[in-house]
């Protein structure tokens, strides 16, 4: 990026003083050739939010910025919608390199508990370590059927607060009211919790995630998700910002997508706790 | 704020254009280019109104015109910012509380499929233009960084226009793929 350019996508994320503002801003009523270079920042900087390029400041800065307005927010999906249309050409995964870095690193722990299967990212500065599964009762009700797919999560703890990912592979299918969820011990917080969906059968277009707390609340969605295929089998992956999850019950649904017409097909749901912090 | 109709008539545009340029046509194309800078500006501002306040500077800078201001700067659209920067600050006494971030919570289950129904329309409004039109959108916004630039350095000699000339080309593209895709919405919608 030259320096004309960097200071342009700072002025369209509000990082300038009032003179450069002003400066720029009567530079490009004045000349239709900045106008036009400026759109096309503005352009790219769609694209890079859609593709998760944006470094944490200046995604915030973005959303801040751009998704307060409807206009902006349908500028935003028109990106995704193109983003798609060119993955799809190219036959490339539209998933950004920085998350395919991270997925390609996620050392996957299986646990010998039956069912219980988790996932931790590993980055050589930052160690992760896990521990032996606990399962204190959920704090809140889990409420009744359908909602009643069992969590296969074995709790984890990290030793430093900047894991960034933490991976949790999720099965569909009814328990007996009374289990509990197995928690998912998030400690301290990774950025992201990674949420791997086994579904029964892979017969949609595309799938939708909803996350949704115990009244049916939705807390995060994301759409557009295609199946993959992974150990488990078929799966549906989703990255939660971790700071959705405070301790308690949580659902996901999973809604396919054919022919444009969405329906939920399977709920899954899991329970963070929190615990006592170390000595 | 209040949404106020904003009318700019008929003798206020004609004298709004005149101040543009002598030749219609080419006050006109002026005239698109204030507005779509007028938006832009608004947006840039954080205005979630900015259309709205696109007219209401127009308007107000034609009701000037017609109370007999002139425009003396050389350069006319320099007027209008003067006059928008002004509506945007007037616009910002307004808003007790500061924009509220909008996305992604909260979205209504049935509005899940409109992330399918926007590709498909996408998919539609591409068929729609020129092969040529269709290779260069897909082309100038495909990858990403350093290929990013590489593929538009390319694009540009393969396709002889300067790289301005393809930028601008790609924006107006660009746009005309949005206009039809939210009006494709707009009518699966109706």
């Amino acid at each position: 990026m030259t320096k004309k350019q960097d200071v342009l996508e700072r002025y369209l994320l509000g990082e300038v003083t009032d003179d450069e503002r002003a400066e720029i801003e009567q530079g490009y009523f004045a000349d239709d050739a900045l106008f036009d270079q400026l759109v096309d920042v503005e352009n790219d900087l769609v694209d890079s939010y859609v593709q998760d390029t944006l470094q944490p400041a200046a995604r915030k800065r973005f959303e801040e910025r751009f998704l307060t307005s409807s206009s902006g927010i349908a500028r935003v999906e028109f990106a995704r919608a193109l983003q798609r249309k060119m993955a799809a050409r190219s036959g490339r995964n539209p998933m950004s390199l920085r998350q395919l870095a991270i997925a390609a690193s996620i050392a996957i722990v299986v646990i010998a508990a039956a069912w219980m299967t988790i996932s931790l990212q590993r980055r050589p500065q930052l160690p992760i370590t896990e521990s032996r599964p606990q399962a204190p009762p959920p704090q809140r009700a889990i409420p009744p059927a359908p909602v009643q797919a069992q969590t296969q999560t074995a709790p984890v703890q990290t030793k430093r607060a900047a894991a960034a990912l933490v991976t949790v592979l999720l099965t569909p299918g009814g328990t007996r009211e009374s289990e509990a969820a197995t928690p998912l011990v998030l400690r301290p917080a990774p950025q992201f919790v990674r949420i791997e969906l086994v579904l029964e059968d892979d017969r949609y277009d595309s799938y939708a995630a909803e996350l949704q707390d115990v009244e049916g609340r939705v807390l995060w969605k994301e759409q557009s998700l295609r199946a993959r295929t992974a150990p488990s089998g078929r799966t549906v992956a989703v990255s939660v910002p971790a700071k959705l999850l405070p301790p308690g019950d949580y659902i996901v649904v999973l809604h396919g997508i054919r022919r444009g017409k969405a329906s939920e097909i399977n709920n899954y749901t899991f329970t963070v706790v929190a615990l006592p912090a170390r000595r | 704020m209040q949404r106020t109709a904003v009318l700019l008539t008929e003798t206020g545009f004609k004298r709004l254009l005149e101040s543009l340029d002598s030749d219609r046509e080419i006050a006109g194309q002026k005239y698109e280019r204030i507005q779509r800078k007028l938006i832009s500006f608004f947006e840039w501002r954080g205005c979630a109104a900015a259309e709205e306040l696109a007219d209401r500077t127009i308007d107000r800078v034609s009701r000037r015109l017609i109370e007999g201001e002139e425009i003396r700067a050389k350069d006319p659209s320099v007027y209008f910012y003067a006059v928008a920067r002004n509506i945007a600050h007037e616009w910002w006494n307004t808003q007790k509380q500061p924009a509220r971030f909008l996305g992604p919570l909260a979205v209504a289950p049935n509005q899940l499929d409109d992330a399918e129904e926007r590709f498909h329309c996408l998919d539609q409004c591409l068929e729609q233009l020129a092969p040529e039109a269709k290779y260069l959108i897909l082309e100038y916004y495909e990858a990403r960084g350093q290929q990013k630039i590489d593929n538009r350095r390319r694009l540009a000699v393969e396709l002889r226009i300067t790289p301005s000339a393809l930028r601008l080309r790609a924006q107006r593209i660009r746009e005309q793929l949005e206009r039809c895709v939210l009006e494709r919405l707009k009518h699966l919608g109706s």
